[in-house]
């Protein structure tokens, strides 16, 4: 049985994996898929606005003169509500998948995602301590992100110092104790909610997770960022790849692993942790797509940060429109959407390997 | 050329290596020995860089290690690590195309020549088959294969393996051996961590002898390989010859030495055992009684026993074969019974030429213990004298008779482990 899958899935590789076919299906299938998807979704809502109507305000508020067949109400719930949500969530999505393959790949474990290591519970903290003390204001927008990438700092000062020995960084030990600062921050998040009556309904909607009240100011912060972040880790990926051949062979080759390991873990924590912020923790993303896409296209870190871009993207596009639409006209944090889809992922994803024998 | 002064290590307080300095040339396929633990792979990595060192200093091609940047090591020193565990599926050549990874810029892809390596590789390799396959799924000997194609893949003049052949079939050993053999005739410098002595002793062109952080011995393989340096090292006796078919010595491990032994020679005094066998049939009570002073004897030069007891460095009385013992020998074995502990007769055939030993046997009054296999009458052929000598001994007070050698070994306090 277990070769049978093995020879089915080189097969499957082999045919993916030639460069051409790799461009295929990233111009026909990927962008098509993802410009679709932004569109439908902008479209979509509690009142159904047509993509001609959508077309023609984009293009009067870049400047052209069209004839006007909408009305103001129509411009207003485009320009200030759907459009900022559905970009925000395109981005968020590629912000989030792209974190999860880089976490992925430093653990050297492919079933993690950058909340595991605590980023999520502590960046939640730091929120949650905001908005009660009534600090929120304080640096305008950019008060929520600076305070939740201060407090994901803290999480990983703590676990990086903790597992760096003379030689080198233990990702297992960061790993460990990653997932006992999680809790710690977790319970702290705890006391704050059962302690403050007025805010806490506002901080349990923030900590599912949605893009409620996405503006283009959070969208500009995190296309910015996830830009910066994204082009340095293309060039980052390859160290990627080497590593998985383990951290002295690794550098023997060339790499500067350390160097690496540092750059990617800032960059990450900075990534996931302003999207905790500005949307909260948004589960499974991180671990889904990187999984599916090693499925379809194989490991090399180069093209998983391509093709992840996309499918993170797509997915919380979808999840945010389900999640907004299918109880109308109350709305569902997406977090609860996608830890839906990601609890039975997971599962699979142990079947799956249970029957191809890797666990024993 | 890659040489090392006076280079240490600790691993918090305790010392890994202590003190090396050593210089490795051209043209030469250099082995690293010694048991476990006594840092080797430690070595190969402070040489590479992976580990730092506390003191000394290394250098290739006469400048100083630090003075390179990780990339620069890359392409000149290459290695293969012991353990080779891959979590994500890739494809064998993806692997072999990172060999490439110190050549090419982090902002640009690979160029047409480090393709033209990568494929040339491959092809030498005769992995051209596999180049798709992923890594994870190849047999043990074919993932070796892929992590040795890829350190060659760096170009690297110097090209250090640790232990590239353990747990592998003998092809793969012969293979890869050979293969390192033609890049030492090319001009680059192999540093081979190997735990099989008789591989190094084939192969190699100067050995390296580590133990507990030193290096015990460095130089020719035949002057390094010594009886002493493999005692001395491993606490295990050995018999080294050289091999007739490939020219080459060939060591054959004795039973496990008690590390220990030596001092208690030194300081005990010993119990005396003399032993009385031939034909090769004493050999399994000659190996395990190393704890005690043996005596062995009157023995032929020609006898097996005799080489035998000669690599255990016991007393020898011998005879020249074929001829008759002479007085001195007799004087000689009747001192060494007088004084003896324990006579064991091995369970030896007699004829007129060993009958003398068995005829002083009964003059003496020492512990005796026959070692009987066989009946006697099967071994006797010296028309029933021998026998009749041999019944009258065992009746006797001071003889034991017994039928096995774990029963032997009970009666001497012998654990055979």
């Amino acid at each position: 049985m277990k070769n049978f899958n093995q020879m089915d899935m080189r097969n499957l590789m082999k045919n993916i994996e030639s460069k051409k076919s790799l461009y295929f299906l990233f111009i026909f299938l990927f962008v098509p898929l993802l410009l679709f998807s932004i569109i439908f979704a902008t479209c979509i809502g509690s009142v159904y606005i047509n993509f001609e109507k959508i077309w023609g305000i984009l293009l009067e508020n870049i400047g052209f003169n069209v004839e006007k067949i909408w009305s103001d109400g129509e411009e207003n719930i485009i320009i200030y509500l759907r459009l900022p949500r559905v970009l925000l969530a395109v981005v968020v999505g590629a912000t989030l998948a792209i974190s999860g393959v880089i976490a992925q790949g430093l653990f050297r474990n492919p079933i993690v995602d950058p909340y595991i290591i605590g980023i999520s519970s502590s960046a939640s903290f730091g929120t949650a301590l905001c908005i009660v003390l009534g600090l929120s204001g304080l640096l305008s927008i950019f008060t929520l992100p600076i305070v939740s990438f201060l407090f994901s700092c803290l999480a990983i000062i703590i676990i990086y110092n903790l597992s760096k020995t003379r030689y080198h960084l233990s990702m297992s030990v960061l790993l460990l104790s990653g997932i006992a600062i999680s809790f710690f921050f977790s319970a702290f998040t705890s006391f704050i909610l059962y302690f403050t009556e007025e805010h806490s309904h506002f901080i349990l909607i923030y900590l599912m997770g949605s893009f409620w009240g996405a503006n283009w100011a959070e969208f500009s912060i995190l296309f910015l960022l996830f830009l910066n972040g994204f082009t340095i880790l293309l060039f980052y990926s390859r160290d990627l790849n080497a590593m998985v051949l383990g951290d002295s062979t690794a550098q023997s080759i060339g790499v500067n692993v350390e160097n690496s390991k540092r750059i990617m873990l800032v960059l990450m924590t900075l990534l996931s942790s302003t999207t905790v912020a500005f949307c909260g923790s948004i589960g499974f993303v991180g671990l889904m797509i990187p999984h599916l896409m090693r499925i379809l296209i194989g490991n090399d870190n180069k093209r998983l940060l391509i093709f992840s871009t996309f499918g993170g993207s797509i997915l919380l596009v979808w999840a945010d429109l389900i999640a907004r639409t299918i109880v109308t006209p109350l709305e569902l944090p997406v977090g609860i959407l996608t830890s839906l889809l990601g609890g039975p992922f997971f599962i699979y994803l142990i079947i799956k390997k249970k029957k191809s024998g890797e666990f024993l | 050329m890659i040489s090392c002064k006076h280079l240490k290590f600790y691993y918090k307080t305790k010392l890994i290596i202590d003190d090396i300095s050593l210089k490795f040339e051209r043209g030469c396929l250099y082995g690293i020995i010694g048991p476990n633990g006594s840092g080797k792979t430690t070595l190969l990595k402070l040489m590479i860089g992976i580990l730092k060192k506390n003191f000394g200093d290394i250098y290739v091609d006469e400048i100083n290690l630090q003075k390179f940047s990780i990339r620069d090591v890359a392409k000149r020193l290459a290695l293969v690590n012991q353990t080779n565990y891959i979590e994500f599926d890739f494809k064998v050549s993806e692997i072999i195309k990172m060999g490439r990874y110190a050549s090419i810029s982090r902002f640009s892809n690979e160029t047409r020549e480090d393709k033209k390596i990568v494929n040339d590789v491959i092809e030498q390799f005769k992995l051209t088959n596999l180049k798709n396959r992923i890594f994870n799924t190849l047999s043990g000997g074919e993932q070796q294969k892929v992590i040795i194609a890829r350190a060659i893949a760096q170009k690297a003049r110097i090209l250090m393996l640790d232990e590239p052949t353990s747990h592998l079939d003998i092809n793969y050993q012969l293979e890869f051996m050979n293969l390192f053999r033609n890049y030492v005739n090319k001009g680059v410098i192999v540093i081979v961590v190997l735990h099989d002595l008789n591989i190094a002793a084939q192969y190699c062109d100067k050995i390296i002898l580590m133990n507990h952080g030193k290096i015990v011995d460095f130089g020719e393989t035949l002057n390094v390989l010594t009886k002493q340096n493999i005692q001395k090292t491993y606490g295990i006796d050995a018999v080294i010859k050289k091999n007739i078919f490939t020219n080459s010595l060939y060591i054959t491990p004795l039973k496990i030495n008690k590390l220990v032994y030596k001092n208690i020679k030194n300081q005990k005094k010993l119990k005396k055992i003399h032993v009385i066998c031939g034909g090769g049939l004493g050999s399994e009570i000659l190996i395990n009684i190393k704890d005690y002073e043996v005596s062995v004897g009157i023995i032929s030069i020609l006898d097996d026993d005799y080489t035998l007891a000669k690599e255990l460095e016991y007393t020898i009385i011998s005879e020249s074969p074929f001829s008759s013992i002479s007085k001195k020998s007799r004087l000689e074995l009747e001192n060494k019974l007088f004084n003896a502990d324990h006579i064991i007769l091995a369970n030896i055939p007699f004829g007129n030429g060993n009958l003398p030993n068995l005829k002083i046997l009964g003059s003496i009054d020492r512990n005796i213990i026959i070692f009987e296999k066989d009946p006697i009458d099967k071994r006797d052929y010296t028309g029933g004298l021998a026998t009749k000598i041999y019944k009258k001994l065992k009746g006797k007070d001071n003889v034991r008779t017994v039928f096995s050698i774990k029963e032997l070994f009970k009666i001497l306090q012998i654990n055979q482990d």
